[in-house]
């Protein structure tokens, strides 16, 4: 409590000192950012001829010597834009693709049948492959199970793909991409991660900017679906985020370069059931799930913890029993020129399949920042509606100190369930509802 | 989505340092150092060590994030290195050999970074 004392604050602004702040204030999204960087390792589109290396477990001597025993052979023989092919069988290594002799390198397993592709990290490995420097590598058809820290790990590029993967029981995040221009995750699948299934991190400003596709993914069982610290310019779209103690959180921290997150777009998503209660047991190693202090709460569809010009649009929220999508201040986050939500909206979005599976509330807004606009069909909170400004809109919102800390409080509950509004579910063919975790998954 | 821990932990290192040690067991415990790696923070951020140390650093068991460590300003002609990202248990270990100031810093978390200095080992003649 002594951390949200030193953490929150209620700041009363007089009529003279808000002019005063009005007058200096920078336009919308004008922060001063560092000179955008150039992740390292891009020299272009290698000129081939290319070749195609084989990876395989055979114990047929003929098929030995046609192919590598581990992939990390065949990564360390293969030249930029070179293809290596893996067969079905479990790869019990820590792949590593690092620097611009590798770029362009596609990594194919079987991607129609990733599982049976399996990278092991008996939970002594760090990461089941780790790209850095590397730009437009393709890893294909792969999965990976028991890492320490991630599934598949992307750094310091520009461009990437990551389709048709799965990434289940590791340390830290699915898939993650840190500090590069572009990308994709598509067709993929993470489950049971100690953060978040996928993650976009430190995204570098860019003047013309290249966005992050994730798209035709899901993400359940984690304490988190997706997160993006500082992320930018990613669109997160068709793709489901369920049964995670949230669901969508593109978010702004100190611990991270570039601050605000901010140019997101969310669309087309079902978010749904991200009641996962981790704290009362979890297939992974519980780490630290709390901002200075502040738990993560549990219960919430899509929260947008600070951020700028983010779009929330088009999306099936249901079945969170806290709230469906919500905005709060970057409260934790020290610099305070990027604290506020500034210029997002929020419109378009279905709640609660018609009452079938509601939300235990629809749409929470602390009134923060300015510019920032909703549509309210839905149960609010505040249930007055004084924060929420119809779209479009500009100007400064009506920042309502004491829903956030009514929040704030939600999630400093000790149960992290008190706040929850529970309602009855639809049935889904193939997903249970996971609220408490009672074993089984490995 | 990872917390910066505003937490000071005094380390086992700083209390082996005060205790008073046979003078044999000192020679050989100076030999090597660990410094714990948090989420977050290193622990401890500052060291002075003889030339001629390793320098051991252990991902702590309890992080759950990933964390390097990069050497990012060194004494003149000390190659520079970076670990990759690690995590929890693994562990890396360098000699520091010349004299200096060395600077670390995790790629991955902004201001996440510590100091060694390396004193010279060698005595002048009066």
């Amino acid at each position: 409590m002594e951390e949200l004392a030193l953490s929150y604050r209620t700041v009363t602004i007089t009529a003279v000192a808000a002019a005063a702040a009005l007058a200096f204030a920078p336009a919308a999204g004008a922060v001063t950012y560092p000179p955008p960087t150039k992740p390292k390792g891009q020299t272009g589109k290698p000129k081939g001829p290319h070749r195609t290396l084989h990876v395989c477990k055979s114990k047929n001597k003929v098929k030995q010597k046609k192919c590598f025993p581990r992939i990390t052979d065949a990564v360390r023989k293969a030249n930029a834009g070179d293809t290596i092919k893996v067969a079905h069988g479990t790869y019990k290594e820590a792949v590593s693709i690092v620097g611009a002799k590798k770029r362009y390198l596609r990594l194919i397993g079987d991607p129609k049948n990733p599982e049976k592709v399996k990278l092991e990290g008996s939970n002594k490995k760090a990461n089941g492959v780790l790209v850095n420097g590397a730009d437009e590598v393709t890893i294909n058809g792969f999965s990976a199970k028991h890492y320490k820290a991630n599934g598949f790990f992307v750094t310091n590029v520009k461009g990437y793909t990551l389709t048709n993967l799965r990434a289940s029981l590791v340390g830290v995040y699915g898939l993650y991409a840190f500090n590069s221009i572009g990308g994709k995750m598509t067709k993929s699948i993470a489950s049971y991660t100690s953060d978040s299934g996928f993650y976009v991190g430190q995204t570098p400003p860019q003047t013309k900017p290249v966005r992050t596709i994730i798209k035709d993914v899901e993400s359940f069982g984690s304490v988190l679906g997706y997160s993006g610290t500082n992320s930018r310019y990613v669109t997160i779209t068709d793709s489901k985020f369920y049964n995670n103690g949230a669901g969508i959180v593109p978010n702004s921290l100190d611990t991270e370069k570039y601050a605000p997150n901010e140019n997101n777009v969310i669309t087309r998503n079902e978010v749904f059931w991200n009641n996962f209660n981790y704290y009362e047991g979890a297939p992974f190693k519980r780490g630290s799930t709390s901002t200075d202090g502040v738990p993560f709460p549990i219960g919430v569809g899509i929260l947008l913890f600070g951020g700028r010009n983010n779009e929330v649009t088009g999306n099936k929220v249901y079945g969170n029993y806290l709230v469906g999508i919500a905005g709060i201040q970057a409260i934790t986050l020290a610099q305070a020129d990027a604290k506020d939500l500034v210029g997002n909206s929020v419109t378009g979005n279905e709640f609660g399949l018609g009452g079938a599976d509601p939300n235990g509330r629809d749409l929470f807004y602390d009134g923060s920042g300015s510019s920032n606009c909703f549509q309210t069909d839905g149960k609010l909170f505040p249930a007055d509606g004084s924060t929420f400004a119809p779209c479009p809109f500009t100007g400064t919102n009506a920042f309502n100190a004491s829903a956030q800390g009514e929040v704030v409080n939600w999630a400093l509950d000790p149960s992290h369930e008190a706040a929850w509004i529970k309602g009855p579910h639809v049935s889904k063919p193939g997903i249970t509802p996971l609220e408490r975790y009672t074993g089984g998954v490995k | 989505m990872r917390a910066r821990h505003a937490l000071v932990v005094l380390t086992g290192a700083a209390a082996v340092a005060a205790a008073p040690v046979p003078a044999t067991a000192a020679k050989s415990k100076a030999k090597r150092v660990t410094i714990g790696v948090f989420d977050n923070y290193y622990s401890p951020s500052k060291k002075t060590i003889k030339a001629g140390t390793t320098v051991r650093w252990r991902w702590d068991d309890g992080i759950t994030d990933v964390h390097d460590v990069k050497l990012s300003k060194a004494p003149k002609g000390v190659k520079k290195f970076q670990t990759e990202p690690l995590a929890a248990g693994d562990t890396y270990s360098k000699k520091l050999t010349k004299a200096g100031t060395y600077k670390f810093i995790c790629t991955f978390h902004e201001g996440m970074r510590m100091t060694i200095r390396v004193k010279s080992t060698t005595t002048k003649k009066r």
